[in-house]
C-alpha cells in the first residue's frame, strides 16, 4: 500500500462530518474538518425534535459539537472550501481556501454588541428568513466556533466602503477589515466527504403557492416555528394574521418521487419528519387537526412504524392517501387543497396552514466539489457510490458518508460516517496510543485547610449586562474559606486563565469556583486549566450564572444578581467538601470478537483486520455467509460474487481466526478485558479480547398465513428468488404471478416494517419480467417502501406493466386453492382494488409471500451475556437511536447488520464498517481512563437487595451474592447517579457529587435565606 | 392436582405427626414453627431439629411475636432443607424479601393456612388471651371474624392458598384439612402413614369471611384519608409518633442494615435547627418524625403485606398498618401488582417502561 499519513481531511461538518472526525480523532489521527459555513453542526441544529423518540435535536447534538471543538486532534476550518486534491491515496495534497472572517477569533468574545449595532438587516438563513440578522452575525447561539463573522456580500463597509460601526462598538477590538482569504495546503492520507444535502426549494411549484401564499411553508420553515429556540419561541403562528392555526395539512413528496423534475427517487426522511411535525404541532396546540396527504407512508426504519401507529392512534393525525394537485388561497387566508383520491374522485379540503414536506436534493455546490475532487456523481447529482462499496467514491482514497451519496436520515448518516472512517484508515497510519502523561505533577492537598479561590466572569455583556458581577465577586470574599475573589472579563480567554493559574500560585489556593456560563461546555476546559496549575481537576466547581441567571432572568437584574450570589455561595460550600479524584486506567486488549459470520460479521472482521487487529470470527453454522447465501440478485450486481469474495478474504486473512460450527458459551468481563468461552461439538476454548461486535443477523418469519404450505405454488420471496436463479418453478406454464407484501410485518405482534421486502419484490418481479416479458405480475401492498434510489426500480417495474394493488389491514387479500386435493394447486387470489373500487380475482400460478424478518431467539441469551438490551421486537437496542446507532450504553460492545434491525446489503456493510470503526476507537488505545466521578458502595450499609443492579443502564454495579453487597465496576460506571437515587439504604454515593457535598450546598443556600429574612 | 390427607385426627395432632415424619425421615433437617417457651403461655418462633422437642410446638397459635418472613430472611440461604409453618402474610413477606435478595426460597417446604388472625401483643403480654382462645377457634370454625384480633387481620383478604407446598384449610372447617399442593410435598410425604386422595381446595368456603373482611376493610380504610388531606391530615395521623422507630424494627419489608433515618444524616446541627426555627417559628423535637413515616411509605409501602406488626407495637397507638396497607394497595394497584403474590412478579419500581402514566405527561 505504500505511503500512509497520520492526517486526514473531512469535508463538511454536519452530523456525519462531526461523527467521522470524532472517530478518527479518537484513533489518534490528526483531523482537518473543513466546513463552508461559519459553524459546525450542519442541518441538525435547525431541527426542533427528532423522530422516533422526540428528543430535542440541538440538545443531543450540542455535546458532540463541543467534543469536536475541544478535541486536541481536530482542527476546524470554517468558511473554507476545498479547491483541489492531488496525489495518491495515502499521500494526497489537498488545497483549500479559508475565507476571510473579518473578525479575529482569538479576540472575539461573542458578546453580540456588534450585531446589535449593525445597521444591515437581512433574512437569517438559519431561521429560514423568519428572523433578521446583521451583516456581522453568527448562525445560532450554540454555534461552534462561537465567534462572529462578517458576511462580506452584505457588509456596508466591505461593499460600499462606509459604516465600520462594529469596529467601534467591539469591546475586544476583534474586528479586522484587513482580513484576507488564505490558501492552505494539507498533506492527508485520505479524504472523507460529508457535505450533505439541500432541501428542495418549492418556489418553482406554482400550484402550491409557496412564498405567494403566506400560510404555505416548508417543513424546514415549520421546524424553526416549532423550535423553542426558534424565532417564534415555539409558538406556531401563521404569517397572514398571526393567528394560531386550527388545522394544518402536510403534503408529502414535494420534490421527491417526481420524474418531471428529474427526482425519480424517494427522499427517505420526509414521511417521518412530517409525522413528527404533525405530532409535535398537536402537542403545542391543543385541539389542532393535522392531516398528512401521502402516496405511501415510508416508515421503514427501526421503530418507525410504531411511531406512525402512535400518530394515527394516540395523536389522531389524519392520514389521507391522496395526491394534492393544487392549493388556492381563500379570502380569510385559509388554503383550499384540491386533491385526488385513490378511486379518482376529486375533493377539496380547507386548512389554516399548509406544510410542504420538501424532499432532499444534492447540494448546490456538489458539482463544483466533484470537479475539484475529481469524483463522479450519479444520475441524480448525488455522489456516486456502489451498492457493494457503499462508502467509496469513484476515486480511491476518497470516501463518502451522510446524505451526500443518497438521501438519508440522521442515524444512517452517523452510521455511514463511522463506516467511511473504517474504509479510510486503510490509508492512514494507526499507532496504538498511550494515555497522555500528566504534564504537571499534582499537589497533594489532602489534610490541607480549604483555600478557595472564586472568579466571576462578565462574559462581555452576556452575564455582566444583567448580573452585577463585581457585587457577586465582592460578596464571595466574605464566604468561609474564600482566600481570593475577583471578576474577570472572559474567564475562558487565555489571558484570564493565566491569571487564575497565577492566583492559585500566589494564594496557595486548593479549590476553585468559577461563576460563569455553563459546565456543559466549559467544565472540561476549566478542569484542564486547574490541572495545569498542579491541582487535581476535580477540585473545581462551577456556578452557572449565565444560563440560570442572566439568561433566565434577563428582565430582573436585581434578582438575577441575588440568585448569582446564592449559586456562588452553594458552589463555595460544595467546593469546601471537594476531594481529589483519580481516574483509573483500564488496559485494552487489542483483539476483537465478532459474533456471526454473515455479510455484516465478515465485513466488520475484515475492516478490523485491515487496521491490524487480530479478530476472532465465530459462526454457529458450518458455512459462512448467513442470509447472503440466499440472495441471488441485487439489480445490476451479483450478491453471490460478493459472498465468494468475502469468504475468500476472511479465510485467507492471517489476522482473522475463523471458528465455524461454534457457539458462544459464556462472555465475562468488560471493555478492553473480555473473556469468552467458545464451544464446539468436540471441545471448549477461552479467548481474551477487548471488544465485541454482535452480527448475529435475523431470520425469515415462518408464516402460516395465506395457506402457506398447502400448495407448492405458494412460496416466500426467498424461495422465489432461488427459483428465479435455478429456473425450477413448480410449473412450466407461468402466466400469472401474484405477490403479497407485509406478510407478518406491520401487524399487532410484529409492529415493524421488514424494510427490504418491497425492494425485494420489485427486484424479483423485475428479474422475472425481464426474463419472461409475457408473464402478468401483480403486487398487493400496503405501502410501497422503495426508499432512496430504489424508487427508480419501482417506476421501471410499473412501466413494464406490473399491477400494484393497494390493500389495508382490514381488507387483506383472500386466498383459496383451485383444487383443494392437489398439492400443486393453482391459487385464487381475491382482493379489493381501491382504484377500480371493486373486488378483483386472479387465478395465479404462483403466489409469492413477502414474509417478515424475525429477530433471532438467541439474541435473548446473548444480550444477557453481554449485558446489552433488546427492544420489544427482540432486536438489539443501540445506545441512542439517532447518534449512537452501533454502540451500546455498555462500552466495548457494538452491533451491526440485521441483529440491529432489518436492512439491505449496502446498509449492512456500512453498519458493519461503522461497528468496526467505533471498535477501533477503543482498540487503537493501549488503555483508557475510567471516570473519576463514579459511584461507591458503603459496605456496612449495603444489604445487597439489587435495586441498583436493576436500575444501572451501564451494568456497572452488581450484587456479589456471596458477600451480599453491591460491587461497582469502576471501568463501566459513568457516574450518572441513578443507583444512588435508587438506594433506600443510603449505601451508595457518587464521588464528586456526594450526599455530603450536595447537602452542604443546599444547607448553605438555606442559611443565606435565614440571614436575608 | 392437589391431594388431601385422609384422617379424622385433630388437626394440630396431624400436623405434628407430619412434621415429626419429615424430621424422622430426614426429608428436612429442621422445623420452623411457633413453640411454647414455658407453661405461662409465652410463645416464640423456633428452629427445631430434635424430634423430642417437637412436642413444644404450637404451630397454629394465634400470636405473631415477630413476622416469620423477617426471621426466615435472616437465616437464608441454607444448604439444608427446612419445613416452615407460617401465616400467609409471613409467607408473602418472605416472597417480597426474596425478590430483593434478602432471602432464598430454595430448600424450604412451606406450610401455610387459612388464618383466622392473631391477637394483639398487648393482650398477649397482659396474659388476656388464654380466656379468649376457645372463642377464637370457635369463630374460625364458623368462619367469622373474632373481635379481639388485629385490625390488619380483620381486614386481611389473603387467606386462600398461595404458592406454598402444603395448605391447611382451617376457616369454616369443623376439623382442619391438609392439602398437599406441590409435587415436592407429595414426594416428601410418600412414606407418611396417612393416606391421600386427589382433592382440590374449594375456596367457596372462604366466601363468607372474605365478604365480611372486605366490608371491614372498607370501613377501616374509609377512616384514613390518604389522598387529599395534605400535611395537616398526615399530622392528624402521625402527630402522636414518639419517634421510637419500633414500626421500622418489626417491619419485615424494612430490611436496611442501617435505616437512613437512624443515621447521622438526620442528626442535625444547631445552625440547621436555628434555620428551621427561623423559618417556621416553632420546631418539633425530635424532628423528622413525619418525614420518617413518609420515607418508609415511599420505600416499602407497595410491598406492604399488611401483617399489622407495626400497629401492634406502636406505643402511641397510631394505626400505622392501616395507613401503609391502604397506601400500598392503592399504589401497587396502579401496576396490577400484589405484594407477595408470586416470587417471579417483579417489583414495579424495578421495571423500566418507556411509557408509563402518559396522562401525567412526559
Amino acid at each position: 500500500m505504500g505511503l500512509k499519513s497520520r492526517s486526514v481531511m473531512v469535508v463538511g461538518a454536519g452530523i456525519a462530518g462531526i461523527q467521522a472526525s470524532l472517530d478518527l480523532a479518537e484513533m489518534g489521527l490528526d483531523v482537518h474538518l473543513v466546513e463552508e459555513s461559519a459553524t459546525i453542526g450542519g442541518r441538525m441544529p435547525q431541527l426542533d425534535k427528532t423522530f422516533p423518540t422526540n428528543d430535542c435535536s440541538m440538545c443531543i447534538l450540542a455535546p458532540k459539537m463541543s467534543e469536536c471543538a475541544r478535541h486536541p486532534n481536530i482542527t476546524i476550518h470554517i468558511k473554507s472550501s476545498v479547491t483541489k486534491v492531488t496525489g495518491n491515496p495515502g499521500d494526497f495534497t489537498a488545497k483549500m481556501v479559508e475565507h476571510a472572517k473579518y473578525v479575529d477569533p482569538v479576540k472575539c468574545v461573542s458578546c453580540g454588541l456588534c450585531e446589535e449595532k449593525c445597521p444591515v438587516k437581512v433574512d437569517d438563513e438559519f431561521d429560514m428568513g423568519l428572523r433578521k440578522r446583521g451583516a456581522i452575525s453568527r448562525s445560532f447561539l450554540q454555534s461552534i466556533p462561537s465567534e462572529y463573522t462578517i458576511d462580506k456580500d452584505r457588509c456596508l463597509y466591505l461593499t460600499k466602503g462606509v459604516c465600520r460601526i462594529c469596529e467601534k462598538v467591539c469591546p475586544a477590538g476583534a474586528i479586522n477589515f484587513e482580513d484576507k482569504d488564505i490558501e492552505i495546503e494539507l498533506k492527508v492520507g485520505a479524504v472523507i466527504l460529508a457535505s450533505g444535502i439541500d432541501a428542495f426549494d418549492p418556489i418553482g411549484f406554482g400550484h402550491f403557492g409557496y412564498k405567494r401564499y403566506p400560510n404555505v411553508v416548508t417543513s424546514l420553515d415549520f421546524e424553526r416555528m416549532l423550535s423553542a429556540s426558534g424565532p417564534f419561541g415555539g409558538h406556531v403562528l401563521r404569517a397572514s394574521d398571526h393567528a394560531e392555526p386550527k388545522s394544518i395539512a402536510f403534503i408529502q413528496c414535494v420534490g421527491s418521487r417526481d420524474e418531471s423534475i428529474g427526482h425519480n427517487y424517494c427522499s427517505s426522511a420526509c414521511c417521518m419528519f412530517a409525522i413528527k411535525e404533525a405530532i409535535i404541532a398537536k402537542e403545542h396546540m391543543k385541539g389542532l387537526e393535522s392531516s398528512i396527504f401521502y402516496m405511501d407512508i415510508r416508515a421503514f426504519g427501526k421503530d418507525f412504524d410504531k411511531y406512525y401507529e402512535k400518530a394515527k392512534g394516540q395523536y389522531g393525525v389524519d392520514f389521507i392517501k391522496s395526491k394534492v394537485s393544487e392549493i388556492r388561497e381563500l379570502e380569510n387566508g385559509n388554503l383550499s387543497l384540491r386533491h385526488v383520491l385513490e378511486n379518482g374522485k376529486i375533493e377539496f379540503a380547507e386548512f389554516d396552514m399548509v406544510v410542504l414536506s420538501v424532499g432532499l436534493q444534492p447540494r448546490k455546490n456538489s458539482v463544483r466539489l466533484a470537479k475539484n475532487l475529481d469524483i463522479k456523481l450519479n444520475e441524480f447529482g448525488f455522489c456516486r457510490s456502489d451498492t457493494f462499496e457503499p462508502l467509496k467514491t469513484s476515486r480511491e482514497g476518497i470516501y463518502v458518508c451522510g446524505a451526500m451519496n443518497g438521501p438519508r436520515d440522521i442515524p444512517e448518516s452517523v452510521t455511514t460516517a463511522s463506516g467511511a472512517v473504517a474504509d479510510a484508515v486503510k490509508y492512514l497510519r494507526l499507532d496504538r496510543q498511550e494515555i497522555a502523561e500528566k504534564k504537571i505533577p499534582e499537589k497533594d492537598i489532602v489534610g490541607d485547610r480549604p483555600r478557595i479561590g472564586t472568579f466571576v466572569c462578565h462574559c462581555g455583556i452576556n452575564i455582566a449586562g444583567v448580573v452585577d458581577v463585581k457585587d457577586v465577586a465582592e460578596y464571595a470574599k466574605d464566604l468561609p474559606n474564600v482566600e481570593h475573589s475577583e471578576d474577570l472579563m472572559y474567564a475562558c480567554s487565555q489571558d484570564c486563565m493565566n491569571t487564575i493559574k497565577q492566583r492559585i500560585e500566589e494564594h496557595g489556593l486548593n479549590r476553585i469556583v468559577i461563576a460563569a456560563c455553563t459546565p456543559r461546555t466549559h467544565e472540561p476546559l476549566f478542569r484542564e486549566m486547574v490541572s495545569e496549575a498542579g491541582l487535581n481537576p476535580y477540585l473545581f466547581e462551577m456556578a452557572n450564572i449565565r444560563d440560570q441567571c442572566s439568561w433566565a432572568h434577563m428582565n430582573e437584574p436585581e434578582l438575577a444578581t441575588e440568585k448569582s450570589k446564592d449559586l456562588m455561595n452553594m458552589g463555595v460550600a460544595k467546593a469546601r467538601e471537594l476531594a481529589p479524584l483519580e481516574r483509573l486506567p483500564i488496559e485494552i486488549n487489542p483483539k476483537a470478537l465478532v459474533i456471526g459470520a454473515g455479510l455484516a460479521g465478515m465485513t466488520a472482521a475484515e475492516a478490523l483486520a485491515d487496521a491490524g487487529h487480530e479478530v476472532f470470527l465465530v459462526e454457529k453454522e458450518a458455512e459462512l455467509g448467513g442470509n447472503l447465501r440466499n440472495i441471488y440478485y441485487a439489480f445490476d450486481k451479483d450478491p453471490q460474487e460478493l459472498l465468494a469474495e468475502k469468504i475468500k478474504n476472511v479465510s485467507k486473512n492471517k489476522l482473522i481466526h475463523l471458528f465455524k460450527s461454534t457457539k458462544i458459551e459464556k462472555i465475562d468481563g468488560y471493555v478492553g478485558n473480555f473473556v469468552t468461552t467458545l464451544k464446539t461439538e468436540k471441545d471448549e476454548q477461552t479467548l481474551e479480547h477487548g471488544i465485541v461486535i454482535i452480527a448475529t443477523g435475523a431470520e425469515e418469519h415462518k408464516t402460516k398465513e395465506y395457506l402457506y404450505g398447502e400448495s407448492s405454488r405458494i412460496i416466500t420471496q426467498v424461495e422465489f428468488e432461488e427459483m428465479l436463479h435455478n429456473g425450477n418453478f413448480p410449473t412450466k406454464k407461468l402466466k400469472n404471478v401474484v405477490m403479497i407484501q407485509c406478510v407478518g410485518s406491520r401487524e399487532e405482534d410484529r409492529m415493524y416494517c421488514s424494510r427490504v421486502c418491497c425492494t425485494k419484490a420489485v427486484k424479483n418481479a423485475l428479474t422475472l419480467k425481464k426474463k419472461f416479458p409475457n408473464i402478468n405480475t401483480y403486487i398487493a401492498y400496503r405501502d410501497i417502501r422503495t426508499y432512496g434510489f430504489r424508487e427508480k426500480y419501482y417506476t421501471e417495474l410499473r412501466d413494464l406493466g406490473t399491477m400494484f394493488v393497494h390493500y389495508d389491514l382490514d381488507k387483506k387479500p383472500e386466498i383459496t386453492l383451485v383444487d383443494e386435493w392437489d398439492p400443486d394447486s393453482q391459487v385464487n387470489v381475491t382482493i379489493f382494488d381501491p382504484i377500480m373500487d371493486k373486488e378483483v380475482e386472479v387465478k395465479t400460478d404462483l403466489l409469492v409471500l413477502a414474509t417478515a424478518i424475525d429477530a433471532k431467539k438467541e439474541n435473548i441469551e446473548l444480550g444477557k451475556m453481554l449485558k446489552v438490551p433488546l427492544n420489544a421486537d427482540g432486536m438489539f437496542m443501540e445506545a441512542h437511536v439517532k447518534l449512537r446507532p452501533v454502540d451500546f450504553a455498555t462500552d466495548g460492545v457494538f452491533v451491526a447488520g440485521l441483529a440491529h434491525t432489518p436492512k439491505d446489503i449496502d446498509e449492512s456493510m456500512a453498519q458493519a464498517k461503522a461497528a468496526a470503526s467505533r471498535a477501533l476507537t477503543f482498540l487503537n488505545k493501549k488503555a483508557i481512563l475510567a471516570e473519576g466521578t463514579i459511584c461507591e458502595v458503603n459496605d456496612s450499609r449495603c444489604t445487597g437487595c439489587g435495586y441498583c443492579e436493576q436500575i444501572c443502564a451501564y451494568n456497572a454495579i452488581e450484587v456479589d451474592l456471596e458477600k451480599e453487597i453491591a460491587i461497582v465496576n469502576e471501568a463501566l460506571c459513568k457516574g450518572c447517579g441513578a443507583c444512588v437515587a435508587s438506594c433506600r439504604c443510603a449505601a451508595l454515593d457518587l464521588r464528586g457529587f456526594s450526599n455530603e457535598q450536595l447537602f452542604s450546598a443546599f444547607d448553605a443556600l438555606e442559611m443565606t435565606n435565614i440571614l436575608n429574612n | 392436582m392437589s391431594k388431601i390427607l385422609k384422617t379424622n385426627n385433630p388437626i394440630e395432632q396431624t400436623l405434628k405427626d407430619l412434621l415429626k415424619y419429615l424430621l424422622d425421615s430426614k426429608h428436612v433437617s429442621a422445623v420452623f414453627s411457633l413453640r411454647k417457651v414455658n407453661k405461662k403461655g409465652s410463645v416464640d418462633y423456633g428452629l427445631i431439629s430434635d424430634v423430642a422437642k417437637l412436642n413444644e410446638i404450637a404451630p397454629l397459635h394465634p400470636i405473631m411475636p415477630a413476622n416469620a418472613g423477617q426471621l426466615l430472611g435472616r437465616f437464608t440461604p441454607m444448604d439444608k432443607p427446612v419445613v416452615a409453618v407460617v401465616r400467609p402474610c409471613e409467607f408473602r413477606a418472605f416472597v417480597e424479601l426474596t425478590k430483593r435478595e434478602q432471602g432464598q426460597m430454595d430448600n424450604f417446604l412451606f406450610i401455610t393456612y387459612s388464618c383466622g388472625g392473631v391477637f394483639l401483643l398487648k393482650d398477649y403480654a397482659e396474659d388476656k388471651i388464654k380466656k379468649k382462645l376457645d372463642g377464637y377457634w370457635d369463630s374460625v370454625k364458623k368462619g367469622e371474624i373474632h373481635e379481639s384480633i388485629r385490625n390488619s387481620c380483620k381486614t386481611c383478604e389473603h387467606i386462600a392458598p398461595l404458592n406454598s407446598d402444603i395448605f391447611i384449610s382451617l376457616i369454616g372447617e369443623e376439623n382442619g384439612k391438609i392439602y398437599l399442593t406441590s409435587d415436592k410435598a407429595e414426594k416428601m410425604l410418600e412414606g407418611f402413614e396417612i393416606e391421600t386422595e386427589n382433592a382440590e381446595f374449594d375456596s367457596t368456603i372462604l366466601d363468607a369471611i372474605l365478604k365480611e373482611r372486605a366490608a371491614k376493610k372498607k370501613e377501616v380504610f374509609s377512616k384514613i384519608n390518604t389522598k387529599d388531606s395534605g400535611l395537616d391530615g398526615l399530622i392528624d395521623i402521625f402527630g402522636k409518633c414518639i419517634g421510637c422507630h419500633g414500626c421500622n424494627t418489626v417491619c419485615p419489608i424494612c430490611y436496611c442494615t442501617l435505616c437512613d433515618f437512624d443515621s447521622f444524616n438526620y442528626d442535625y446541627n444547631t445552625p440547621i435547627m436555628e434555620k428551621e426555627l427561623t423559618e417556621k417559628g416553632a420546631l418539633r423535637l425530635p424532628p423528622d418524625t413525619l418525614f420518617f413515616h413518609l420515607g418508609r411509605l415511599s420505600h416499602m409501602s407497595f410491598s406492604c403485606i399488611g401483617c399489622g406488626m407495626c400497629s401492634d407495637v406502636c406505643p402511641a397507638l397510631i394505626p400505622v398498618a392501616d395507613v401503609f396497607k391502604k397506601t400500598g394497595e392503592e399504589t401497587a394497584g396502579m401496576f396490577d401488582f400484589v405484594a407477595g403474590r408470586d416470587v417471579e412478579e417483579a417489583i414495579p419500581v424495578m421495571i423500566y417502561k418507556e411509557e408509563e402514566f402518559p396522562e401525567l405527561g412526559e
